[in-house]
C-alpha cells in the first residue's frame, strides 16, 4: 500500500486492511487504514476520513453475498467499506479488534490467512491451504513415495525385476540380427544353436522377472491403497465438524473409495510401465545409435510429433475427466438419495420425476464418457499412424542403402532396427497415455492428501489438561458462534450452571438450542468468548475425556446397523448385559425390546429403519444412561413418544439426574417443570432466566409460551371430546 | 394494502395508513431463481410484515425506494466475458470480466453451484458463497462460451 497517497507516514499507520470492493461496489482493492486519530478509507487515494473521536463503535451489516462495515457515530451510521465474502473473516476480526481498541486503546488483532494465494493470487480452497496450482507434481510424488517407506525391501526387488525385464526384452532383436548376419548371410550354422539357446534364456528371464514384478506391484499398490483408506477413515473421524458442512456424503465416500482405487490402478498399471519403458527407452536409443546413427536420426523424426501430440490431447482430456467426475458424483448423490429417501419418494409419488432426473444425468455422463473415449481413440490411432511413418521411412532408406551395397549396413542390422523401432515407439505412445492416468492419479492423490491435511480436533493428551473428575460445572462467557462466517447463530450468551443443576432450554425453533449443545460438546470452535467446564477453558480440556463425561441424546439420534444390544452398549463397550438391561429399563425401552422376536439381538436396520421413532429415541436414551456421565444432555429426547411413555421416561430421568448436571431441551414445556432453572433462548440470546414459578410470575416470554401451549392442549382435548 | 415506504437517514421504514412507521427490510423471496419476483418485507425482528408477488403492486414512489434498496442489498455482478477457465483438483477456476471489474473465483461443485435458472440465464456461485450472473449465455462471445463448455 502506498501510504504517501493518503498523506500519511508509515509510522502513523496502526493497521490497514484491504477489501476487494470499493464504495461503488466495483472490484477494486480498497484500504481501510487505522491511525491514532482517524479511520481512513481509500482506493488509490483517500476518499473518506472519519475521526475516531466521533466513532462510538463499528458494526457489520450483512447483505446478500457481501457485507458493509459501518461506523456508528452519535448522529448517524456511516458506511465505511464494502467487501465480498472473501474478506468476511478479516473484517470480523477487524471489527472485534477495533471495538476493543476504542475501549482500551490497545491494538491487538489475530492474524487471518488470506483466501488468495500470495504468489499467484488464485483463490484458495481454504485459508491456510497451500495453493494447489503452485504445488508441484513432484511434491505429490514425493509424498506418495514417502508412503512406501515401510516396504523398502520390496521396492528394491521391484526395481531389480524391472532391470531384468528390460534386459530380457532388449536381447531378441539383437540375437535375430546375429542369426541373420552370421548364420543366414554368413553361413556359420554352428552358432545357430547357441543363439537359439540365448533366445530361450531371454524368454525365461523375461517370464520370471515379469512374474516377480507384477506380483510385487499388485501387492504394493493394494497395500498402499489399503493404508490410505485406513488413514482417511481415521482422519474423517477426527476432523472438525465444519468439514462436513459443505461436503456431501457421496463426495466424501467417493474420495475414500474411488480416489484410492484410481491411485491403486495407476500404481499397478502405470508405475511399472513407466519404469520399464523409460529404462528400455534409454537402452534402445543407445543400441540404435550404435547400430547406425543415420537411421537412428530418421527414427527420431516423429518423436517431437508424438510428444507434442500427446501433450495436446492430454490438455484436452483433463477437463473432460473432471467433467466426468462431476457428472458421476451427481449420479451417486441422486442414487444415494433415492435409496435413503425411498419412503419420501414413494409417499409423494416422486418416482417419475426422479427417474427422469436420473435419466438426464445418466445421459450427460454417457455423453461425456463417449467424448473421452472418442478423444482417446483418435489419439491412439493418430499416434500409431505417426509411428508407422517412421517405420516406413526406415524401410525405404535402409533398403536403398543395402541395395546400393553400403557395407556399413547389413540386412541383419535393418531387421534388428525394425524390431527395436516398435519397442522404441511403444513406450513413447505409452508415455502420453500414461500421462492421463498419472494426472488422474495425481489428482486423486491430491484430493486424498487434502483430506489428510484437514485440520483435526486436538486430542493430544500432553497439551490438554486432564481433569481429575468432571464435576459438571458449565460456564459460558459471552460466547459467540457462527456456522458460516458472518452469520452469527449464538450472539453473546453467558450463563453459569452449577454441578448437579438441571437446566431446561426453551425457545423457538431455530433459536440456537441445539447449537449450544454442540458447543458444550466442543464439536465446533467458538468465535469469541469462553466455554468453561469445571474452571477449565474448553480449549484446554482433552476432547476425549470431555466427551466421555457427556451423555447426549441428540435431536436426531443415529443408530448403527447392528443389534439393539450393540447399539445401547456402544457408549460403554465393557458394560455387561445386566448393565444394558438396567439402562434399557430406565429408559422404558426394556418392555418393547423383549417383546421383539429376537429380543436384544434384534437387528434394527440401516439408521434404525426397522424401529419406530419413539423406539429409536428410547434406545438413544438408554445409551446415554448406560454411559453414566456427570453431564447429561437431552435434546428433544422424548419428542416422539406418547405422553404416558414420556412421563415414565421423565421419572426415570428424574431418578437418573440426581447429582448430575443435566441440560434438557424440550418443546413440550410441561416436561421441564422440575428443572431448577430455565433459560429462554431467542435468536441466539438468552432473554429470560429463572425457575418455572419465577418466570410465570414475571409474565414474560416464557409465561406466554406456557399459556399458548395450555390453550392448545385444551383445544385439543375439546376436539377429542367432540370426536369421541 | 395501503402502505408506503419511506427512507430516512439511509434506512427504510414502512408505514401503514396512519400507523407508526416501522423499520423495514426488503428481501427477495427467491434471490437466485426468482429475482424481480416475490418480495418479503420484514421488520427488525425478522418477522414478516407483508409478502408481495411483485414490486408492481407497490405505489410508484415506494416502488423506487424498494428497488433501490434491493439493488443496494443484493450483490450479483453480471459476467460480461469469461477470460479463462481451468479445472484442477476437481475444482473449477474462473477468470471473468464482470460489470464491476475483473474477478477470479473458484467453484467447488458445479452440480450445486452452476445454476441454470432458465435455458439462457445462469447463476454461478463460488466456494465461499459469492454469486455471479450470466444474463444470457447465448449472447456471450464465442471464446467465453468455449471456456464455459470446457469445464461444465
Ligand atoms: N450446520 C449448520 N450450518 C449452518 N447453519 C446451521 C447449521 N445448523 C444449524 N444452523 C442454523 O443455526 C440456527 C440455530 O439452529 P439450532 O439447531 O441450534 O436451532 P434449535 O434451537 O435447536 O431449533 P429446533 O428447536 O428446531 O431444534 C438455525 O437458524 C439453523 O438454520
Ligand atoms: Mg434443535
Amino acid at each position: 500500500m502506498n501510504y504517501k497517497a493518503y498523506g500519511l507516514q508509515k509510522e502513523q499507520v496502526i493497521f490497514f486492511q484491504a477489501s476487494d470492493l470499493n464504495i461503488n461496489k466495483e472490484y477494486q482493492t480498497t484500504y481501510l487504514i487505522l491511525t491514532r486519530e482517524h479511520l481512513i478509507v481509500g482506493e488509490q487515494h483517500k476518499t473518506l476520513q472519519v475521526s475516531l473521536k466521533n466513532i462510538e463503535s463499528i458494526k457489520i451489516e450483512e447483505l446478500f453475498a457481501h457485507s458493509c462495515l459501518v461506523a456508528v457515530t452519535n448522529e448517524k451510521e456511516i458506511p465505511l467499506v464494502y467487501y465480498s465474502r472473501a474478506y468476511v473473516s478479516e473484517f470480523a476480526e477487524f471489527k472485534k479488534a477495533f471495538n476493543r481498541f476504542l475501549a482500551t486503546n490497545v491494538w491487538q488483532i489475530k492474524q487471518i490467512f488470506s483466501l488468495y494465494c500470495p504468489k499467484c493470487q488464485t483463490p484458495l480452497l481454504d485459508r491456510k491451504i497451500k495453493c494447489s496450482q503452485c504445488l508441484k507434481k513432484t511434491h505429490i510424488f514425493l509424498r506418495l513415495l514417502a508412503l512406501t517407506k515401510p516396504y523398502k525391501g520390496k521396492i528394491v526387488c521391484l526395481i531389480l525385476a524391472t532391470v531384468f525385464t528390460v534386459a530380457a526384452q532388449m536381447g531378441p532383436p539383437y540375437i535375430s540380427k546375429l542369426i541373420i548376419d552370421n548364420c543366414i548371410s554368413g553361413t556359420n550354422v554352428n552358432l545357430l544353436h547357441f543363439y537359439i539357446l540365448l533366445m530361450l534364456g531371454c524368454g525365461i528371464l523375461l517370464l520370471l522377472s515379469k512374474l516377480v514384478s507384477s506380483c510385487l506391484t499388485s501387492w504394493l499398490s493394494a497395500r498402499l491403497a489399503a493404508d490410505l483408506r485406513a488413514q482417511l477413515h481415521y482422519v474423517l473421524q477426527r476432523v472438525q465438524m465444519r468439514f462436513y458442512h459443505h461436503r456431501e456424503s457421496g463426495e466424501i465416500i467417493g474420495r475414500v473409495m474411488n480416489d484410492t482405487g484410481q491411485l491403486q490402478r495407476f500404481l499397478i498399471n502405470g508405475v511399472p510401465y513407466l519404469l520399464v519403458n523409460s529404462l528400455s527407452f534409454v537402452a534402445i536409443a543407445i543400441i540404435l545409435i550404435s547400430i547406425d546413427y543415420q537411421l537412428a536420426l530418421l527414427v527420431c523424426l516423429p518423436v517431437p510429433f508424438l510428444i507434442g501430440g500427446g501433450r495436446w490431447f492430454w490438455n484436452r482430456l483433463v477437463p473432460l475427466f473432471h467433467k466426468s467426475n462431476t457428472r458421476i458424483s451427481a449420479l451417486y448423490s441422486l442414487l444415494n438419495e433415492s435409496i435413503y429417501g425411498v419412503k419420501v419418494v414413494k409417499s409423494f409419488s416422486l418416482e417419475k420425476r426422479r427417474n427422469k432426473q436420473f435419466k438426464t444425468d445418466n445421459e450427460k455422463f454417457f455423453s461425456i464418457r463417449c467424448q473421452i473415449n472418442y478423444t482417446f481413440a483418435g489419439f491412439n490411432e493418430t499416434m500409431f499412424w505417426i509411428m508407422s511413418l517412421g517405420v516406413t521411412a526406415v524401410w525405404l532408406f535402409g533398403t536403398e542403402r543395402i541395395v546400393a551395397g553400403d557395407p556399413s549396413l547389413t540386412l541383419g542390422d535393418l531387421l534388428a532396427f525394425i524390431g527395436y523401432i516398435w519397442l522404441f515407439y511403444g513406450p513413447l505412445q505409452w508415455f502420453t497415455s500414461i500421462m492421463n492416468s498419472s494426472t488422474n492419479a495425481f489428482a486423486s492423490a491430491e484430493r486424498i492428501f487434502s483430506i489428510l491435511d484437514e485440520e483435526q480436533e486436538t486430542y493430544k493428551v500432553e497439551d490438554n489438561t486432564y481433569l481429575p473428575k468432571v464435576q459438571g460445572e458449565i460456564c459460558f462467557r459471552d460466547v459467540r458462534f457462527s456456522y458460516d462466517k458472518g452469520q452469527e447463530v449464538i450472539k453473546g450468551i453467558s450463563f453459569h450452571i452449577m454441578p448437579g443443576e438441571m437446566i431446561g432450554l426453551v425457545g423457538k425453533s431455530g433459536a440456537g438450542k441445539s447449537t449450544i449443545m454442540n458447543l458444550i460438546c466442543h464439536l465446533y470452535k467458538i468465535d469469541s468468548g469462553q466455554v468453561i467446564i469445571d474452571g477449565n477453558d474448553l480449549q484446554q480440556i482433552n476432547i476425549e475425556q470431555l466427551r466421555q463425561s457427556l451423555g447426549i441424546v441428540p435431536q436426531e439420534s443415529f443408530l448403527f446397523n447392528s443389534s439393539i444390544f450393540e447399539n445401547i452398549r456402544c457408549s460403554r463397550p465393557q458394560a455387561s448385559f445386566q448393565d444394558v438391561v438396567r439402562a434399557a429399563k430406565a429408559a422404558n425401552a426394556h418392555d418393547f425390546i423383549v417383546n421383539k422376536e429376537n429380543g436384544y439381538d434384534t437387528l434394527i436396520g440401516e439408521k434404525g429403519s426397522r424401529l419406530s421413532g419413539g423406539e429409536k429415541q428410547r434406545i438413544a436414551i438408554a445409551r446415554a444412561i448406560l454411559h453414566d456421565p456427570p453431564i447429561l444432555i437431552f435434546d428433544e429426547a422424548t419428542s416422539s413418544v406418547d405422553s404416558q411413555t414420556e412421563k415414565s421416561i421423565q421419572e426415570a430421568i428424574a431418578n437418573l439426574v440426581k447429582g448430575r448436571t443435566t441440560i434438557a431441551i424440550a418443546h413440550r414445556l410441561a416436561t421441564l417443570r422440575h428443572a431448577s432453572r430455565l433459560f429462554v433462548i431467542d435468536d441466539g440470546k438468552i432473554v429470560e432466566k429463572g425457575s418455572h414459578e419465577e418466570l410465570i410470575k414475571t409474565q414474560g416470554r416464557y409465561a406466554s409460551l406456557v399459556k399458548a401451549q395450555e390453550e392448545n392442549n385444551q383445544l385439543r382435548s375439546k376436539t377429542n371430546f367432540i370426536r369421541g | 394494502m395501503n402502505f408506503r415506504l419511506l427512507k430516512k437517514h439511509g434506512k427504510v421504514y414502512i408505514q401503514f395508513e396512519k400507523q407508526q412507521e416501522k423499520l423495514a427490510k426488503i428481501l427477495w423471496a427467491r434471490p437466485l431463481t426468482g429475482r424481480w419476483k416475490e418480495i418479503s418485507i420484514v421488520d427488525e425482528k425478522k418477522k414478516e410484515i407483508i409478502f408481495l408477488d411483485s414490486l408492481n403492486s407497490i405505489p410508484t414512489e415506494s416502488r423506487q425506494i424498494a428497488k433501490d434498496e434491493l439493488i443496494r442489498n443484493y450483490f450479483l455482478p453480471k459476467i460480461i466475458k469469461v477470460f479463462e477457465t481451468k479445472s484442477h483438483r476437481s475444482c473449477r477456476y474462473w477468470h471473468v470480466e464482470t460489470e464491476k471489474g475483473p474477478r477470479k473465483f473458484l467453484m467447488k461443485n458445479p452440480n450445486r453451484d452452476f445454476l441454470c435458472i432458465s435455458q439462457d440465464n445462469i447463476i454461478l456461485r463460488d466456494h465461499i458463497g459469492n454469486c455471479y450472473e450470466i444474463v444470457s449465455f447465448r449472447k456471450l462471445d464465442r471464446s467465453s462460451k468455449n471456456a464455459i463448455n470446457k469445464i461444465i
